[in-house]
């Protein structure tokens, strides 16, 4: 974690209710909340809600109750961007639930994409594979590679394991698949796995 | 954290499903989906304070737990992976908003706060006492004769036959 993430906030001050820190607070918060919160409702928006009352209700939580979310946090367990980034998606998550906004069947996120839609529409190949007969490892790492378009470095780098920890994944997950779907499927996959 | 070698990205992107035409058959897509249904439909995963300890700590592989919920959650996914990458950019907020947000953890001055419910109970009496003034100065004087409710009557009244009368109507009626 980068420390310009890490902002120099004086919660002790927070606390009593100081002004000044507050206002540092929010000021060094506030940018990334919005990002969590837009990132969790799954784009720029979504029916009934609005990202400015989201971004308020995060504050709303962190302050009710004489700042008891907020007085939770440690700085010696984690950055203050990571924390206020999922107390974000928490908060979006609980407010979503309540508007219970409508949902897409998972029926109709498993057609099988072509070549002319989009690459958020074609994301939902992956989903066309039984998830029993891959681990969740390697579910996690071919979504990884292939859904968020990592390399294996960066892969690598989201979960805290080597490269080559990435490439042995992906090559057992493709093992399985071949077996799974038989020789048809692996004419498919044998072409662009080296 | 290890560092992201941009050098190898092509190298290492062997397979490319998303341009895979998939699995033939549809009976494994409809194993997928009621799989997924089952997966998918469960409770989100709530313990922050283990996904921000792991998330910070850039050498710790991921925790089981951890990556269950990643696999079948593309929004926690996304923020996990930048975050990890330290690529989460932050977004900037409207002037409106910031000082909205700014106002919700001001401190308010405990005098201040009274002097406001001072002000609005002054005012509401003064309101009150006005009233009183105004409608005590519009009414003329008035006399048991003037008034026709139900309280007018003679007491001289009860004695007779139609005393009854004098206790529902006006002197002058009955």
């Amino acid at each position: 974690m980068s420390d310009t993430h890490r902002h120099p906030v004086d919660l002790e001050a927070c606390f009593t209710g100081d002004a000044a820190a507050w206002t540092a607070f929010v000021d060094g918060t506030i940018g990334l909340v919005i990002t969590a919160v837009r990132r969790t409702m799954g784009g720029p928006g979504a029916p009934g809600m609005d990202v400015d009352d989201l971004v308020q209700q995060v504050y709303v939580r962190l302050l009710q109750h004489d700042r008891r979310l907020l007085r939770s946090y440690d700085p010696a367990r984690s950055a203050l961007s990571t924390w206020i980034t999922l107390v974000t998606r928490s908060t979006t998550i609980d407010a979503l639930r309540r508007k219970r906004l409508p949902t897409v069947h998972v029926d109709a996120a498993l057609r099988i994409p072509t070549e002319d839609q989009p690459p958020e529409a074609r994301e939902s190949a992956l989903n066309a594979i039984p998830i029993d007969i891959l681990t969740d490892r390697q579910i996690l790492v071919l979504r990884l590679l292939y859904d968020d378009g990592l390399d294996v470095t960066d892969a690598a780098a989201v979960l805290g394991v080597e490269p080559q920890t990435i490439r042995s994944t992906r090559h057992k997950a493709m093992e399985r698949l071949r077996t799974h779907f038989g020789p048809e499927a692996s004419k498919t996959t044998t072409a662009g796995e080296g | 954290m290890m560092r992201p070698d941009r050098d190898v990205q092509h190298d290492d992107r062997e397979t490319d499903l998303r341009n895979d035409p998939g699995p033939p058959g549809t009976d494994a897509m409809h194993d997928a989906a009621e799989q997924l249904k089952a997966t998918d439909q469960s409770e989100p995963f709530t313990d922050i304070d283990a996904l921000v300890a792991w998330i910070d700590d850039g050498d710790a592989p991921c925790p089981e737990t951890i990556e269950k919920v990643m696999a079948h959650d593309p929004a926690l996914r996304s923020l996990v992976r930048d975050l990890r990458l330290g690529r989460l950019t932050p977004e900037s907020a409207s002037a409106t908003l910031r000082n909205t947000v700014l106002d919700l953890g001001m401190p308010r001055p405990i005098l201040a706060t009274i002097g406001r419910w001072s002000a609005a109970a002054a005012a509401a009496i003064a309101i009150a006492l006005l009233g009183f003034q105004l409608g005590t100065s519009a009414a003329g004087p008035r006399t048991l004769l003037q008034d026709n409710g139900l309280a007018a009557f003679g007491l001289d009244d009860t004695t007779s036959d139609e005393a009854w009368v004098a206790l529902l109507l006006p002197e002058d009626a009955s």
